[in-house]
């Protein structure tokens, strides 16, 4: 099975990983997949909200990485973010088929996708783990006009103009939003990973 | 402060909106342009990827069905002798 066969190879890391695609190891892919593959579809299923367009977006990004390895590059983040960003492109290039009317629903789930309520109940059980906490907590004390904003931008795909004209805001409060709110975030991951100045 | 500093939080915003992938795409040319040279943002890039990853993991639970790791990885049996077959050319 998978997990043996990546046991067997002292769990190579996903640089690693990506490098065995370019000689067109199986087991590289399905590692990856195996790793990787239930936070791809989690992504896809709240951008598209349906699961048949989510799973066909997953299926593209790992192909696609399969297909063309060399598209990975080490330097621009890791295998992990590339992947996920690989789903998120895909899910939104099928979003944005969908008519004006499912649009405008679309765009009212994808604002309230960071919202509180949404961590509490189910959700919250499988979003484990000290970082995910910290992301949570930091995502509850924003300002709900930034984490809308955040919200529409990356669960809806929707450019920063486009968000001005949902929201009915001027794209420059869109910016400052969205800016403020990601380095509240970030600064809270430093903050975890004791990299920020006390 | 010199006369760089405000063009920088202009750079650094585009950085946080190239990440989310949301900016205009001229202006996504003007940051990619200028974060080709500037290291600053490209590390301000690679720290608000981290976030976006957060975001993701922020998405409510929801399992994929069996049939997509068969779809990706090819029939289970055939892991060992037979690379991933992607289904990418279907009608």
């Amino acid at each position: 099975m998978i997990d043996s066969a990546a046991r067997g190879r002292h769990e190579p890391d996903d640089a690693a990983l990506a490098g065995l695609l370019a000689k067109a190891d199986p087991d590289a892919l399905a590692v990856l997949y195996q790793r990787h593959g239930a936070a791809c579809y989690r992504l896809a299923r709240q951008v598209t909200a349906n699961s048949a367009l989510a799973e066909e977006a997953v299926q593209e990004a790992f192909t696609g990485l399969w297909l063309n390895p060399a598209a990975y590059h080490p330097g621009r983040g890791s295998v992990r973010s590339w992947l996920l960003g690989l789903t998120r492109h895909k899910a939104i290039d099928f979003v944005r088929l969908e008519t004006a009317q499912q649009r405008r629903q679309h765009a009212q789930a994808a604002q309230r996708a960071l919202d509180p309520p949404a961590f509490r109940g189910p959700y919250a059980a499988a979003w484990a783990g000290i970082r995910a906490q910290k992301v949570r907590e930091a995502l509850a004390e924003l300002p709900a006009p930034q984490r809308q904003a955040l919200a529409l931008a990356y669960f809806g795909g929707y450019t920063q103009r486009e968000i001005a004209d949902l929201t009915g805001v001027p794209v420059g409060t869109v910016k400052s939003r969205v800016f403020t709110a990601m380095r509240q975030l970030q600064l809270r991951l430093a903050e975890l990973d004791g990299e920020a100045p006390s | 402060v010199t006369g760089q500093a405000p063009d920088h939080v202009f750079f650094e915003e585009l950085a946080a909106g190239y990440a989310l992938d949301m900016l205009e795409p001229a202006e996504e040319q003007r940051f990619v342009h200028h974060a080709d040279q500037c290291p600053r943002c490209k590390q301000a890039v690679t720290d608000y990827q981290q976030v976006t990853e957060a975001l993701a993991d922020a998405a409510p639970a929801a399992e994929p069905s069996a049939q997509l790791a068969h779809r990706i990885l090819g029939p289970p049996d055939d892991h060992e002798t037979s690379p991933a077959r992607p289904d990418l050319h279907r009608p």
